[in-house]
């Protein structure tokens, strides 16, 4: 029976898990930030940033233009606003 | 039935037979007191009348005593239901859509005026909730309902104030009609009715049609039993529509007792959220629901978050997905819903129970309170 194979402790368990699961995100933290980098350094940062705002405010005007739909006492105002222009 | 300006002009005729002969006899033998004080005692259906009630009294509350015979009980639950759904939302679109909606038709808003209801809208205001609370009881149409006696009690106290504009000479019956004329009548519960519907549907909501249906058909009922013209109320909603058109555009318009009872609903909203810091978001809801040429003929206040309003839709989808997938998120916003009603109700009638009576004069039931402080009577001569 090797090292691996042999039942741990229940403290030893909790440490292995533990260690694993950190390891695990320093290597996710060690990528995200080499691309992170890659991106830092790119010529055309100013463009992409404002292409990338762009593209927000563009998700925005749509997710609120899909919800919203005209006021119908808005369009009865109107109406009767042109009727009492008309009338004086 | 096809409405045309000549039918909406006959309806400007009309007033309510029953309980304007009933109002009528009550002040001509002095009996609104009496009336009013026993009246306090009958709050259910299905409960004897107290002894003394004068004679026309009890023939009235007789002949009312009941739904119409048409009232489909199936249609009426479903309009329960899809009101407990919609709680919060119904609550907000009544006060930020229908009561503003009123406001803008200038006869409405000078009859408010002339009656001082609306120095005070939250007496209306409560008066309407705690209404709409009862309709939407289960037991509200059986024996220990308390709705139909309420319904019986708003109509004798449109008739008394029908009457007393009357008497007062304080309205002209030539121009205007009939104060709370057949049109009037008919066009609020449109107000309750369609435009909260509207109100919902800009909001967002997701509704079914069977559910909309169930929810005008409610208020059709309602409608009926505070005095409508059967013949005359709109069966569905589409019927519903074209009259609500042909009578706000023919009506609508500003005037200053519409701005000013506007701007008292504002503040009065104000005082039921507490803190400052949410104040502007009430003038907010109200523009984003009315549209903007209702918004400046009342005078609603323009601020930055008339455009964070605009946001409000896209937060009820997120919390209708919530509801969708969450679980127990349904029930969860369902509690919180009726919560925020509660609370509003109970601002609003800061506890009281509202009880609908027969004012004996306009201005002192619904007027100003009188300023200034309680000063102790002098001392009487004779002792000294």
């Amino acid at each position: 029976m090797s090292e691996e194979d042999k039942p741990a402790r229940p403290a030893e368990e909790i440490l292995l898990t533990l260690a694993g699961a950190a390891d695990l995100v320093l290597d996710r933290v060690e990528v995200a930030t080499r691309r992170l980098r890659a991106t830092l350094g790119r010529s055309d940062l100013t463009e992409l940033l404002r292409e990338g705002h762009d593209d927000l405010k563009a998700r925005g005007r749509l997710t609120l233009g899909r919800h919203v739909p005209e006021s119908h006492l808005e369009v009865l105002a109107r109406r009767a606003a042109e009727r009492r222009s008309r009338d004086v | 039935m096809t409405y045309t300006i000549e039918s909406m002009d006959a309806l400007r005729r009309q007033g309510d037979e029953l309980a304007d002969a009933t109002v009528r006899e009550l002040f001509e033998h002095s009996e609104v007191g009496r009336f009013n004080t026993l009246m306090r005692w009958f709050t259910v259906s299905g409960q004897v009348l107290p002894e003394g009630l004068p004679e026309v009294a009890r023939d009235y509350l007789e002949a009312t005593r009941l739904p119409p015979d048409w009232a489909d009980w199936g249609i009426m639950e479903r309009a329960r239901e899809f009101f407990l759904d919609n709680n919060a939302h119904i609550s907000a679109a009544l006060a930020f859509a229908s009561m503003p909606a009123g406001y803008a038709v200038p006869h409405m808003a000078r009859l408010l005026s002339a009656t001082h209801a609306l120095e005070y809208p939250s007496r209306r205001m409560a008066e309407t909730g705690q209404f709409t609370v009862y309709l939407m009881r289960p037991e509200a149409f059986q024996a220990g309902g308390r709705f139909i006696p309420a319904a019986q009690k708003v109509r004798l106290l449109h008739a008394a104030i029908r009457y007393h504009l009357r008497q007062q000479g304080r309205w002209d019956e030539a121009a205007l009609g009939r104060p709370i004329c057949q049109e009037d009548m008919i066009a609020s519960q449109m107000g309750f009715s369609l435009f909260v519907l509207d109100a919902l549907h800009r909001l967002g909501v997701r509704m079914s049609p069977e559910g909309a249906e169930a929810y005008y058909y409610a208020w059709r009922l309602v409608g009926v039993m505070l005095g409508c013209d059967p013949a005359a109320i709109p069966p569905d909603l589409s019927a519903a529509r074209e009259f609500s058109d042909l009578y706000w555009v023919r009506h609508m318009g500003p005037s200053e007792e519409g701005a000013r009872l506007t701007g008292q609903l504002i503040a009065m909203y104000q005082e039921v959220v507490p803190g400052t810091l949410v104040d502007p978001v009430v003038p907010a809801l109200i523009r984003f629901l009315v549209g903007d040429t209702m918004a400046d003929w009342l005078k609603v206040p323009r601020s930055p978050w008339d455009s964070v309003a605009a946001l409000v839709p896209t937060l009820l989808g997120v919390l209708e997905r919530i509801e969708d997938r969450a679980p127990y998120g349904g029930r969860l916003l369902d509690l919180v819903g009726q919560l925020a009603t509660s609370v509003e109700l109970t601002a609003l009638t800061r506890g009281r129970v509202m009880h609908y009576t027969i004012p004996d004069e306009l201005k002192r039931e619904y007027g100003v309170r009188t300023a200034g402080r309680w000063v102790p009577p002098a001392p009487s001569r004779a002792a000294f």
